[in-house]
């Protein structure tokens, strides 16, 4: 490249060339000007013209109407508030067999929990969202099958419900016997320990009128198992205290 | 560990140090209004300049880049729109009458393929190193280097045929 060293001299010096102050301060000038003019940086410019557009626009569909229906709903409710009326959400059905006005048709399912026909009802559904005979046509598997399966699980939620309960307090229970029955050792009774007893395991399944029954039954049979090979007073004692 | 920290510069004392350069860029690159597009050119280093992040060759590499894609602009923009003055179409626009460079070397420039020319006037007028040179190109130092060579070459031998001839 030494070779070249007097070309590589004069392409440097072009570099170097003055310019004309005239142009120098206009360019200067400009330049204050541009940066007087952008205070904001662009990605905060593109951020908020997107907010803006966001927010207009999904004002112009409430304005409309043309918001899917909860947004439509929610929009008429907010916008409400701050003195700008847009048309609420759709209209729900509610007849004269749906006993009221109901917000939607989950609402009305879920106040009508023993009517295993409530979901296939129009109550709560848009207006637009079909006929009667819509309704009544597609689900009809549930009443021409004998087995059906909304029914059956309807009527075998109350009864589940009902031992539901009943179970709670018989884990109620299994806990206050894993307490009486913890030995000496401070063995804590889990639900191994307690399927290991035997007896006292057994005890909270046990057909029993009630359910207090049963619990006291639980204790006591603990106690009996914990020391029946000490004595046989201490059943008797148990028994006494069981009458 | 190279840190990369924010331009601290002031968009002016960046002008009074690169200015020369990149117009003397524009005027070898044949631009018909230099000092203008040197105008536009230090528009965007100011409206820009907080957001450019490097050192002292970085913020050279980027308002270099910026040089050079205005020069692209302008070729495509006069390609579209061809100015025709006093009926004489010129087969390429010279340089700025007003300061012409050397005769002899901006013919010779002239002459160089538009490649060479770029990589020789990034390098050295506006003096870059080789590798920020074929960053800009998009080629690799290696090639950088062979263009340069053919370049430097040529314009050697345009140069003193050139004086050859005027003597």
């Amino acid at each position: 490249m030494e070779e070249h060293e007097p070309v590589i001299e004069s392409l440097r010096a072009l570099g170097k060339e003055p310019i004309d102050p005239v142009a120098a301060n206009r360019h200067l000038s400009q330049m204050v000007d541009v940066r007087a003019r952008t205070p904001f940086s662009t990605k905060v410019k593109v951020g908020a013209a997107f907010g803006i557009g966001i927010l207009v626009g999904s004002t112009g569909l409430a304005t409309a109407g043309a918001l899917p229906g909860p947004a439509q709903g929610v929009a008429h409710t907010v916008l409400s508030s701050v003195g700008v009326h847009v048309p609420g959400g759709p209209q729900r059905y509610d007849g004269p067999e749906c006993g009221g006005t109901f917000q939607n048709h989950g609402q009305y399912v879920r106040t009508h929990p023993q009517d295993p026909n409530a979901g296939q009802s129009r109550c709560g559904k848009p207006v637009q969202a079909g006929t009667g005979a819509d309704s009544t046509d597609a689900p009809d598997t549930p009443d021409t099958d004998p087995s059906g399966t909304l029914p059956d699980d309807r009527s075998a939620t109350a009864p589940d419900n009902n031992s539901g309960t009943a179970h709670g307090k018989g884990l109620g229970d299994t806990k206050t016997h894993d307490h009486a029955g913890r030995g000496p050792d401070g063995r804590s009774g889990n639900s191994d320990d307690t399927g290991s007893t035997g007896p006292a395991s057994q005890a909270p399944v046990a057909p029993s009128p009630s359910t207090t029954t049963g619990a006291t039954t639980t204790t006591t049979s603990s106690t009996s198992t914990s020391t029946t090979t000490t004595t046989s007073t201490t059943t008797s004692t148990t028994t006494t205290t069981l009458g | 560990m190279v840190i990369k920290r924010k331009a601290s510069r002031d968009a002016g004392a960046l002008y009074r140090e690169l200015a020369p350069a990149v117009l003397g860029y524009l005027r070898a690159q044949g631009v018909p209004d230099p000092e203008d597009l040197l105008g536009e050119v230090f528009l965007q280093v100011a409206r820009d300049l907080r957001a450019v992040r490097g050192d002292e060759v970085a913020v050279r590499k980027w308002v270099f880049t910026l040089a050079r894609n205005r020069v692209i602009d302008d070729v495509r923009r006069r390609s579209r729109r061809p100015i025709t003055i006093g009926g004489a179409v010129p087969d390429r626009p010279g340089p700025d009458r007003e300061q012409p460079l050397d005769p002899v070397l901006q013919s010779a420039i002239d002459r160089l393929a538009p490649e060479q020319r770029e990589v020789v006037l990034l390098r050295f007028v506006a003096d870059l190193p080789i590798e920020v040179v074929a960053r800009i190109t998009g080629r690799t130092a290696g090639a950088v280097k062979s263009i340069q060579h053919r370049a430097l070459a040529h314009l050697a031998g345009t140069v003193s045929s050139e004086a050859r001839s005027t003597l």
